[in-house]
């Protein structure tokens, strides 16, 4: 008799049992389930481009004519977020492949400033006060929130929009708070009810962003 | 085949070192984790998956990322040089029972070379995930395990390393689920 394992992973994985069972037994299994988030993923990567195509050419187009102004892009987002706002800002300051450097700060990583922010003010201005002290008008915002509901990156696009910058929201389920932002002036929402595939296709997002913003600056030269 | 659906084709592979580090971390072990540029904030990123995880009421298991401290980054720097900025740290940091995971998109990174070699060299349990052909840290079969995701594009390596720890983490937990499976003697 088995004994069904109880909870979320009991829910994802519904064939684990309890029980001592067979290395090999599961094995499997999770060899069939990681072949399915694979096809997944590359499903949900594939939907984005009939979803998001045209916007991400638009948006590209934008972000080269700031670039070619001299704008800087600040990135932003919490946690795993935040991982990926330092992604984007090394992505276009330190290209991996032969592509033009472009001027980009993550306001993720100064240690310092976010505690000081945080204890002295509120974790939700760490990223606005930021872009107050540093952004200038025709500067670029880049949020990612998977929620699209973060308070503290929702502020920064406030602060943003206040200062005449160009405003990049990246966001996952419907969008949250993010897609009723006034604020906003580019979202990208990945429709996934997974936070991890979520994630996942962010990453293709920002990735595609910046490529079509090399061409477009390698057009308009 | 893409390097996305290629994926499926290194689940067993994937599952068998979610196995092993499973073992380690019920042991009392913890995940280290580094790589250069990009991969740097993959190794954060893998931090947070572990320490905090999105599913809630999974248990916290402990996980430590090499690439965060400037001030240690570059200090091993000056005096050990670059290559030596992940194994100074691992010699410090790591214990036996430790978990190694060394990220890098060409599988060229002397540092991840070095921190992986070392990480073997203390009893860690040795992870790689690399991308283009695998270089020379996957030629020379320095990991214990390694998957290697063929694409010479940088950005696509990348897109399919977070999938991959993100199932890492997954796996990981639903050994965890399977306490019988956590005795020593069960790995093979």
């Amino acid at each position: 008799m088995s004994a069904p394992v109880e909870g979320a992973i009991g829910a994802l994985y519904p064939f684990l049992d309890a029980r001592p069972t067979d290395v090999d037994a599961v094995l499997a299994e999770v060899a069939r389930s990681t072949a399915e988030k694979a096809t997944e993923i590359v499903a949900l990567r594939d939907s984005l481009v009939a979803e998001h195509g045209q916007r991400l050419l638009d948006c590209a187009h934008r972000c080269a004519t700031a670039f070619r102004a001299g704008a800087t892009l600040f990135s932003f987002g919490n946690g795993g977020s935040s991982t990926d706002a330092q992604d984007v800002a090394q992505l276009f300051l330190h290209p991996p492949t032969a592509a033009r450097p472009l001027p980009a700060i993550s306001l993720t990583h100064d240690v310092a400033l976010i505690t000081a922010l945080s204890n002295d003010v509120g974790f939700e201005v760490v990223f606005a006060r930021q872009l107050a002290a540093f952004g200038r008008a025709g500067d670029i915002a880049v949020g990612l929130s998977t929620s699209g509901g973060s308070t503290n990156v929702l502020r920064a696009f406030e602060e943003a929009a206040r200062r005449g910058m160009v405003t990049i929201g990246i966001a996952g389920y419907d969008g949250g708070r993010m897609a009723e932002s006034a604020a906003v002036d580019h979202l990208f929402v990945v429709p996934s009810a997974s936070v991890h595939r979520v994630q996942e296709a962010q990453t293709t997002l920002y990735h595609v962003l910046w490529e079509l913003t090399q061409q477009a600056l390698a057009d308009e030269r | 085949m893409a390097p996305g659906q290629a994926l499926a084709d290194d689940a067993v592979r994937i599952g068998r070192a979610c196995h092993e580090m499973a073992v380690r971390f019920h042991r009392g072990g913890k995940l280290i984790v580094f790589g250069n540029g990009g991969p740097a904030t993959d190794a954060q990123h893998v931090v947070v998956e572990f320490v905090h995880p999105v599913i809630v009421g999974k248990r916290a298991l402990p996980a430590i990322s090499l690439t965060n401290d400037a001030a240690t980054l570059t200090g091993i720097s000056r005096t050990e040089g670059f290559d030596e900025v992940f194994a100074a740290q691992l010699r410090l940091l790591a214990a036996p029972e430790d978990i190694a995971l060394g990220l890098s998109v060409d599988g060229r990174c002397a540092n991840v070379r070095r921190g992986l070699v070392t990480a073997r060299d203390l009893g860690l349990l040795t992870v790689g995930l690399f991308g283009g052909d695998g270089g020379d840290i996957a030629r020379d079969a320095i990991a214990d395990h390694a998957v290697v995701v063929s694409s010479d594009d940088p950005c696509i390596v990348k897109e399919v390393h977070v999938t991959i720890y993100h199932i890492l983490w997954e796996l990981v937990h639903v050994f965890f689920e399977q306490p019988g499976l956590l005795d020593p003697a069960v790995v093979r």
